[in-house]
Protein backbone atom coordinates (compact mmCIF):
# COMPACT_ATOMS: atom_id res chain seq x y z
CA UNK A 1 0.00 0.00 0.00
CA UNK A 2 1.38 3.64 -1.01
CA UNK A 3 1.00 5.92 1.53
CA UNK A 4 1.03 9.50 -0.76
CA UNK A 5 0.34 12.81 1.42
CA UNK A 6 0.10 15.99 -0.22
CA UNK A 7 2.34 18.27 2.62
CA UNK A 8 -0.02 21.42 1.95
CA UNK A 9 -3.10 22.24 2.33
CA UNK A 10 -5.29 20.86 -0.64
CA UNK A 11 -7.48 23.88 -1.65
CA UNK A 12 -4.31 25.92 -1.98
CA UNK A 13 -2.94 24.02 -4.27
CA UNK A 14 -6.17 23.68 -6.32
CA UNK A 15 -6.04 27.40 -6.13
CA UNK A 16 -2.71 27.57 -7.58
CA UNK A 17 -2.94 28.43 -11.05
CA UNK A 18 -0.91 27.00 -13.82
CA UNK A 19 2.13 29.53 -13.92
CA UNK A 20 3.26 30.86 -17.25
CA UNK A 21 6.91 30.96 -17.75
CA UNK A 22 8.52 32.22 -20.39
CA UNK A 23 11.42 30.45 -20.20
CA UNK A 24 13.29 27.67 -18.71
CA UNK A 25 16.20 29.59 -18.35
CA UNK A 26 14.21 32.76 -16.44
CA UNK A 27 12.90 30.14 -14.39
CA UNK A 28 15.70 28.60 -12.83
CA UNK A 29 17.62 31.94 -12.75
CA UNK A 30 19.78 30.13 -15.52
CA UNK A 31 20.33 33.20 -17.54
CA UNK A 32 22.01 34.98 -14.91
CA UNK A 33 24.04 31.96 -14.13
CA UNK A 34 25.60 30.78 -17.06
CA UNK A 35 24.91 33.90 -19.92
CA UNK A 36 22.83 33.85 -22.85
CA UNK A 37 24.72 30.77 -24.85
CA UNK A 38 22.49 27.60 -23.03
CA UNK A 39 20.34 25.00 -24.04
CA UNK A 40 16.56 25.34 -23.69
CA UNK A 41 16.55 21.78 -22.39
CA UNK A 42 17.27 19.48 -19.62
CA UNK A 43 17.88 16.43 -21.26
CA UNK A 44 20.92 14.81 -20.91
CA UNK A 45 23.47 12.28 -22.68
CA UNK A 46 24.26 8.36 -21.56
CA UNK A 47 26.88 7.97 -20.09
CA UNK A 48 29.07 5.34 -21.74
CA UNK A 49 30.17 3.95 -18.69
CA UNK A 50 26.68 2.79 -17.72
CA UNK A 51 25.40 -1.16 -19.18
CA UNK A 52 21.70 -2.08 -19.12
CA UNK A 53 20.88 -5.47 -17.85
CA UNK A 54 18.25 -7.64 -18.80
CA UNK A 55 16.86 -6.79 -15.63
CA UNK A 56 16.92 -3.38 -15.99
CA UNK A 57 15.58 -3.61 -19.90
CA UNK A 58 12.61 -5.28 -18.52
CA UNK A 59 12.39 -2.86 -15.71
CA UNK A 60 12.50 0.02 -18.14
CA UNK A 61 10.14 -1.15 -20.47
CA UNK A 62 7.76 -2.24 -17.70
CA UNK A 63 7.76 1.54 -15.90
CA UNK A 64 6.94 3.03 -19.87
CA UNK A 65 3.96 0.63 -20.04
CA UNK A 66 3.08 1.97 -17.05
CA UNK A 67 3.02 5.39 -17.36
CA UNK A 68 1.92 4.95 -21.12
CA UNK A 69 -1.20 3.07 -20.16
CA UNK A 70 -1.52 6.10 -16.95
CA UNK A 71 -1.10 9.20 -19.74
CA UNK A 72 -1.09 7.93 -22.92
CA UNK A 73 2.22 8.04 -25.29
CA UNK A 74 2.57 11.37 -25.16
CA UNK A 75 2.67 12.03 -21.75
CA UNK A 76 4.12 15.67 -21.42
CA UNK A 77 1.61 16.92 -23.20
CA UNK A 78 -1.42 14.85 -21.88
CA UNK A 79 -0.51 16.41 -18.67
CA UNK A 80 -0.38 19.86 -19.77
CA UNK A 81 -3.63 19.79 -20.81
CA UNK A 82 -4.93 19.59 -17.59
CA UNK A 83 -5.45 21.95 -14.45
CA UNK A 84 -3.30 21.63 -11.15
CA UNK A 85 -6.12 19.57 -9.38
CA UNK A 86 -6.15 16.79 -12.26
CA UNK A 87 -2.01 17.04 -12.19
CA UNK A 88 -1.69 16.17 -8.67
CA UNK A 89 -4.45 13.18 -9.17
CA UNK A 90 -2.60 11.81 -12.22
CA UNK A 91 0.55 11.88 -10.74
CA UNK A 92 -0.22 10.76 -7.40
CA UNK A 93 -1.72 7.41 -9.46
CA UNK A 94 0.80 7.21 -11.71
CA UNK A 95 3.13 6.84 -8.70
CA UNK A 96 1.14 4.46 -6.53
CA UNK A 97 1.11 2.44 -9.86
CA UNK A 98 4.87 2.08 -10.27
CA UNK A 99 5.42 2.03 -6.55
CA UNK A 100 2.69 -0.97 -6.52
CA UNK A 101 4.93 -2.34 -9.71
CA UNK A 102 8.37 -1.94 -8.17
CA UNK A 103 6.87 -3.82 -5.05
CA UNK A 104 7.63 -0.78 -3.14
CA UNK A 105 5.37 -1.77 -0.06
CA UNK A 106 4.85 0.88 2.90
CA UNK A 107 6.84 3.47 0.87
CA UNK A 108 5.41 6.93 1.97
CA UNK A 109 4.96 9.87 -0.84
CA UNK A 110 5.06 13.35 -0.15
CA UNK A 111 4.45 16.28 -2.53
CA UNK A 112 5.14 19.44 -1.84
CA UNK A 113 4.87 23.30 -3.61
CA UNK A 114 8.22 25.49 -3.09
CA UNK A 115 9.32 27.86 -5.66
CA UNK A 116 12.06 28.99 -3.49
CA UNK A 117 13.78 25.90 -2.65
CA UNK A 118 15.74 23.83 -5.25
CA UNK A 119 15.16 20.64 -3.74
CA UNK A 120 13.22 18.81 -6.78
CA UNK A 121 13.08 15.85 -4.75
CA UNK A 122 14.33 13.05 -2.42
CA UNK A 123 14.37 9.84 -1.21
CA UNK A 124 14.96 9.13 2.42
CA UNK A 125 15.83 5.44 3.36
CA UNK A 126 15.33 6.01 7.21
CA UNK A 127 11.40 6.67 6.35
CA UNK A 128 11.09 4.83 3.40
CA UNK A 129 9.87 8.43 1.62
CA UNK A 130 9.93 9.93 -1.72
CA UNK A 131 9.38 13.90 -1.74
CA UNK A 132 8.51 15.41 -4.66
CA UNK A 133 8.19 19.12 -5.07
CA UNK A 134 5.43 19.81 -7.59
CA UNK A 135 6.36 23.13 -8.87
CA UNK A 136 7.98 21.87 -12.03
CA UNK A 137 4.84 20.43 -12.43
CA UNK A 138 2.71 22.99 -12.62
CA UNK A 139 3.80 24.99 -15.35
CA UNK A 140 3.42 25.06 -18.91
CA UNK A 141 6.59 24.44 -19.66
CA UNK A 142 7.06 20.87 -21.44
CA UNK A 143 10.70 20.75 -20.56
CA UNK A 144 9.91 21.06 -16.68
CA UNK A 145 7.22 19.12 -17.15
CA UNK A 146 9.15 16.32 -18.30
CA UNK A 147 12.06 16.58 -15.83
CA UNK A 148 9.52 16.11 -12.90
CA UNK A 149 8.47 13.01 -14.45
CA UNK A 150 12.16 12.90 -14.35
CA UNK A 151 12.43 13.28 -10.97
CA UNK A 152 9.51 10.71 -10.42
CA UNK A 153 11.67 7.54 -12.08
CA UNK A 154 14.44 9.13 -10.45
CA UNK A 155 13.76 9.19 -7.09
CA UNK A 156 11.65 5.84 -6.87
CA UNK A 157 14.77 4.21 -8.31
CA UNK A 158 16.68 5.16 -5.28
CA UNK A 159 13.76 3.69 -3.62
CA UNK A 160 14.33 0.43 -5.62
CA UNK A 161 17.91 0.46 -5.01
CA UNK A 162 17.47 0.53 -1.13
CA UNK A 163 15.47 -2.34 -1.73
CA UNK A 164 17.67 -4.13 -3.27
CA UNK A 165 20.10 -4.53 -0.93
CA UNK A 166 17.88 -5.12 2.37
CA UNK A 167 17.02 -8.08 0.44
CA UNK A 168 18.29 -10.83 2.48
CA UNK A 169 17.85 -13.16 -0.67
CA UNK A 170 18.02 -11.72 -4.36
CA UNK A 171 15.41 -14.18 -5.31
CA UNK A 172 13.13 -12.42 -3.21
CA UNK A 173 13.07 -9.04 -5.47
CA UNK A 174 11.97 -9.44 -9.15
CA UNK A 175 14.02 -6.36 -9.52
CA UNK A 176 16.99 -6.89 -7.85
CA UNK A 177 20.19 -6.71 -10.03
CA UNK A 178 22.91 -9.47 -9.54
CA UNK A 179 25.67 -9.12 -6.75
CA UNK A 180 27.69 -6.99 -8.31
CA UNK A 181 25.23 -4.54 -9.03
CA UNK A 182 24.47 -4.64 -5.02
CA UNK A 183 27.58 -4.62 -4.19
CA UNK A 184 27.89 -0.95 -5.61
CA UNK A 185 24.96 0.28 -4.72
CA UNK A 186 25.89 -0.33 -0.89
CA UNK A 187 29.33 0.71 -1.59
CA UNK A 188 27.96 4.03 -3.28
CA UNK A 189 25.62 4.77 -0.24
CA UNK A 190 28.61 4.43 2.74
CA UNK A 191 30.82 6.82 0.34
CA UNK A 192 27.80 9.49 -0.98
CA UNK A 193 28.61 12.53 -2.40
CA UNK A 194 26.18 14.94 -2.02
CA UNK A 195 25.37 17.09 -5.15
CA UNK A 196 26.42 20.75 -2.78
CA UNK A 197 29.92 19.12 -2.16
CA UNK A 198 30.80 18.20 -5.57
CA UNK A 199 28.06 18.31 -8.42
CA UNK A 200 30.35 16.08 -10.77
CA UNK A 201 31.35 13.62 -8.72
CA UNK A 202 27.64 13.59 -7.30
CA UNK A 203 26.35 12.76 -11.06
CA UNK A 204 29.24 10.43 -11.80
CA UNK A 205 28.68 8.25 -8.91
CA UNK A 206 27.20 4.79 -8.88
CA UNK A 207 23.79 5.66 -7.03
CA UNK A 208 23.24 8.64 -9.12
CA UNK A 209 24.06 7.04 -12.18
CA UNK A 210 22.14 4.13 -12.38
CA UNK A 211 18.83 6.33 -11.26
CA UNK A 212 19.74 9.31 -14.36
CA UNK A 213 20.20 6.73 -16.44
CA UNK A 214 17.55 4.66 -16.29
CA UNK A 215 15.06 7.72 -15.24
CA UNK A 216 16.12 9.44 -19.09
CA UNK A 217 15.79 5.33 -20.60
CA UNK A 218 12.48 5.16 -18.92
CA UNK A 219 11.03 8.30 -20.29
CA UNK A 220 13.09 8.80 -23.71
CA UNK A 221 10.51 9.47 -26.65
CA UNK A 222 7.96 9.97 -24.35
CA UNK A 223 7.14 14.02 -24.73
CA UNK B 1 52.85 39.37 -15.48
CA UNK B 2 50.64 38.02 -12.55
CA UNK B 3 49.50 35.12 -14.40
CA UNK B 4 53.50 34.28 -14.58
CA UNK B 5 53.66 33.62 -11.41
CA UNK B 6 53.71 30.09 -10.41
CA UNK B 7 50.92 29.44 -7.81
CA UNK B 8 50.49 26.87 -5.32
CA UNK B 9 48.47 25.63 -2.69
CA UNK B 10 49.61 22.71 -0.20
CA UNK B 11 47.45 19.73 0.08
CA UNK B 12 46.76 19.01 3.73
CA UNK B 13 45.88 22.66 4.03
CA UNK B 14 43.10 22.03 1.67
CA UNK B 15 42.23 18.44 2.99
CA UNK B 16 41.79 20.64 6.51
CA UNK B 17 39.74 23.08 5.41
CA UNK B 18 37.34 20.83 3.49
CA UNK B 19 37.03 18.12 6.23
CA UNK B 20 36.76 20.69 8.99
CA UNK B 21 35.75 23.76 7.96
CA UNK B 22 33.15 22.58 4.64
CA UNK B 23 32.15 19.21 6.89
CA UNK B 24 33.26 16.85 3.80
CA UNK B 25 34.11 13.46 5.13
CA UNK B 26 37.48 11.90 3.96
CA UNK B 27 36.57 10.59 1.20
CA UNK B 28 34.84 13.44 -0.28
CA UNK B 29 37.51 15.64 0.68
CA UNK B 30 40.20 13.33 -1.09
CA UNK B 31 37.87 12.57 -4.08
CA UNK B 32 37.52 16.35 -4.37
CA UNK B 33 41.47 17.68 -4.44
CA UNK B 34 41.41 14.63 -6.88
CA UNK B 35 38.99 16.72 -8.94
CA UNK B 36 40.14 19.85 -8.12
CA UNK B 37 43.73 18.86 -9.47
CA UNK B 38 41.77 17.63 -12.91
CA UNK B 39 40.47 20.85 -13.64
CA UNK B 40 41.33 23.54 -16.52
CA UNK B 41 44.53 25.50 -15.58
CA UNK B 42 42.72 28.46 -15.57
CA UNK B 43 39.80 27.42 -12.98
CA UNK B 44 42.81 25.67 -11.02
CA UNK B 45 44.54 29.08 -10.79
CA UNK B 46 41.39 31.01 -9.40
CA UNK B 47 40.68 28.66 -7.31
CA UNK B 48 44.15 28.66 -5.60
CA UNK B 49 44.00 32.49 -5.84
CA UNK B 50 40.52 32.32 -4.14
CA UNK B 51 41.38 30.06 -1.43
CA UNK B 52 44.83 31.38 -0.29
CA UNK B 53 44.11 35.04 -1.23
CA UNK B 54 40.30 35.32 -0.91
CA UNK B 55 40.37 36.77 -4.19
CA UNK B 56 36.43 35.51 -5.71
CA UNK B 57 36.50 35.82 -9.37
CA UNK B 58 35.33 38.90 -10.97
CA UNK B 59 33.13 38.81 -13.75
CA UNK B 60 32.41 35.72 -15.16
CA UNK B 61 34.94 32.25 -15.10
CA UNK B 62 33.89 30.25 -18.49
CA UNK B 63 31.13 32.46 -18.96
CA UNK B 64 29.85 31.06 -16.07
CA UNK B 65 29.22 33.66 -13.21
CA UNK B 66 30.47 32.30 -9.86
CA UNK B 67 28.74 34.34 -7.53
CA UNK B 68 25.39 33.66 -8.79
CA UNK B 69 25.89 29.47 -9.26
CA UNK B 70 26.58 29.39 -5.44
CA UNK B 71 23.55 31.60 -4.28
CA UNK B 72 21.02 29.97 -6.72
CA UNK B 73 22.42 26.44 -6.50
CA UNK B 74 23.17 26.43 -3.10
CA UNK B 75 26.84 25.54 -3.60
CA UNK B 76 29.90 26.26 -1.33
CA UNK B 77 32.85 27.91 -3.56
CA UNK B 78 34.85 24.76 -4.27
CA UNK B 79 31.65 23.10 -5.44
CA UNK B 80 30.72 26.48 -7.93
CA UNK B 81 34.51 25.98 -9.24
CA UNK B 82 34.31 22.18 -9.77
CA UNK B 83 30.85 22.90 -11.37
CA UNK B 84 32.04 25.64 -13.63
CA UNK B 85 34.99 23.05 -14.76
CA UNK B 86 32.11 21.03 -15.33
CA UNK B 87 30.12 22.64 -17.41
CA UNK B 88 33.09 24.00 -19.76
CA UNK B 89 34.06 20.54 -20.25
CA UNK B 90 30.66 18.59 -20.87
CA UNK B 91 27.53 21.51 -21.00
CA UNK B 92 24.79 19.36 -21.90
CA UNK B 93 25.54 16.74 -19.13
CA UNK B 94 26.49 19.37 -16.85
CA UNK B 95 23.63 21.55 -17.30
CA UNK B 96 21.19 19.07 -17.41
CA UNK B 97 22.12 18.65 -13.66
CA UNK B 98 23.29 22.41 -12.84
CA UNK B 99 20.41 23.76 -15.08
CA UNK B 100 17.80 22.92 -12.57
CA UNK B 101 17.51 21.73 -8.77
CA UNK B 102 18.77 18.51 -6.88
CA UNK B 103 17.30 15.12 -6.69
CA UNK B 104 18.09 13.46 -3.58
CA UNK B 105 19.42 15.29 -0.86
CA UNK B 106 18.00 12.62 1.58
CA UNK B 107 20.15 9.62 -0.07
CA UNK B 108 23.01 11.17 2.00
CA UNK B 109 22.04 8.68 4.54
CA UNK B 110 21.09 10.36 8.15
CA UNK B 111 23.87 9.26 11.27
CA UNK B 112 21.20 6.45 12.36
CA UNK B 113 21.33 4.12 9.29
CA UNK B 114 25.34 4.41 9.50
CA UNK B 115 24.79 0.92 11.65
CA UNK B 116 22.33 -0.97 9.10
CA UNK B 117 24.03 -0.17 6.31
CA UNK B 118 27.17 -1.55 7.50
CA UNK B 119 25.57 -4.89 8.21
CA UNK B 120 24.83 -4.55 4.56
CA UNK B 121 28.14 -4.39 3.26
CA UNK B 122 29.52 -7.30 5.37
CA UNK B 123 26.51 -9.52 4.58
CA UNK B 124 27.26 -8.42 0.82
CA UNK B 125 30.91 -9.21 1.64
CA UNK B 126 31.49 -5.65 0.42
CA UNK B 127 35.44 -4.54 1.21
CA UNK B 128 36.78 -1.50 1.40
CA UNK B 129 38.88 -0.34 -1.03
CA UNK B 130 41.86 1.74 -0.02
CA UNK B 131 41.69 4.90 -0.57
CA UNK B 132 45.16 6.55 -2.78
CA UNK B 133 45.73 9.76 -1.86
CA UNK B 134 47.84 12.26 -3.59
CA UNK B 135 49.43 14.57 -1.10
CA UNK B 136 51.15 16.45 -3.48
CA UNK B 137 50.96 20.24 -3.17
CA UNK B 138 48.48 21.80 -5.75
CA UNK B 139 49.59 23.96 -8.30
Amino acid sequence: MVDVLIAIAYGILVAISVSVIGSLIDFFENRSIFGEDIPDTLEGTHSDEYTLTEIDKEYIEASREMIISSLGSEPVQTILTMNAEERIHAVKKLVEDLAALYELDGIQVTLFYDENTRILGSYRPDSNEIILNVVSLMTTHPALVSDFLDTICHELRHAVQWKMIVQESQEDYRWCNDIEHQKQIAYGLKNYIPFQRNPRAYRAQFVEMDAYEIAAYILEGLS
Amino acid sequence: MKDLIRLTLNYFRLKKYLMEDLDYTEHQAIRTISDIRKMDPSIRRAFILWFTKGEEPKDKLCGVNFQNLMNYRNLNPVAAFLAIDWYREDPMQAFSVLGTGTKDSGMELVQGMEKELDQILQRLDVKKEPETEDTRDIT
